[in-house]
């Protein structure tokens, strides 16, 4: 079917999403970004502190 | 490096690897108007259409991970789209017809000559009275031009099941469509009889 006597292709509508869409999506990304950097390296960190406080306990004992 | 130049699916590798927000926006320039299209052709509203592109890009975003090259990139954004849409103007009731199995095997059904023969606007009228579900299939196989392998990667059923659930879309499609030009060819008979009456 061509898309000339396709009556679907003439129904799309009109319209453009506004800028401060894209705006809000990008900010949002970055926080997602930075938030999933923070609990990465705050339970990174914490893993390492508790293997590394018992490794010192082992040690002292 | 032109970043115009690449392609839908380098854009999507790129953006996983580097998390630099340049390729996700031009994924998103080449695509926004196109969703946010799509989402008003389901809502009708412009502030709840910016809300599902939002969402939907957001959603995008965050399974990126799980897209496969196996499918092409526009396919898979749209199926998210469509999905998104059905799950948000779902209407609660279920299909009130005797559901028919959709695995056997359902004869192909290439004559669209029918569907050539509608009228635009009283198309429109009739799309706004089927289920979502319905009018999204119809909207891959016939605006996007979807092939019944792509339709049914992207919603996950067989294509026997692709294949019934479009004849049956179309079937509503023609009864709701046929109801409407009825309806208004009783109008104008009424209204041109009064005034005949009259003369």
């Amino acid at each position: 079917m061509s898309e000339k006597e396709n009556p679907f292709k003439l129904l799309e509508p009109d319209g453009q999403v506004p800028e401060h869409i894209k705006k809000a999506l990008v900010s949002e990304i970055d926080s997602i970004r930075n938030v999933s950097a923070i609990v990465e390296l705050f339970v990174g960190n914490f893993i390492g502190a508790i293997v590394a406080s018992f490794s010192n306990e082992d040690k002292n004992s | 490096m032109n970043v115009k130049k690449l392609t839908d699916e380098q854009l999507v590798a790129l953006f996983i690897e580097t998390q630099k927000n340049l390729y996700f926006e031009q994924l998103y320039d080449r695509y926004s108007d196109k969703v946010y299209r799509k989402c008003l052709s389901f809502v009708k509203d412009d502030a709840k259409a910016e809300d599902f592109t939002h969402d939907i890009f957001l959603k995008l975003v965050l399974n990126l991970g799980s897209y496969k090259e196996t499918a092409k990139f526009s396919t898979w954004l749209y199926s998210i789209t469509y999905n998104y849409c059905i799950d948000q103007t779902r209407v609660s009731k279920k299909y009130s017809e005797v559901g028919l199995d959709e695995n056997f095997d359902v004869p192909d059904d290439d004559d669209d000559s029918e569907i050539a023969e509608l009228e635009a606007q009283q198309l429109n009228k009739a799309m706004k009275l089927i289920l979502p579900e319905e009018k999204s299939i119809l909207m891959m196989k016939y605006q996007d031009d979807l092939s019944i392998k792509e339709i049914s990667d992207s919603l996950d059923i067989s294509e026997s099941a692709v294949k019934m659930r479009l004849l049956r879309a179309k079937e509503k499609l023609r009864k709701v469509y046929l109801e409407g030009v009825l309806f208004w060819g009783v109008i104008i008979a009424k209204v041109a009889s009064l005034f005949f009456w009259n003369e």
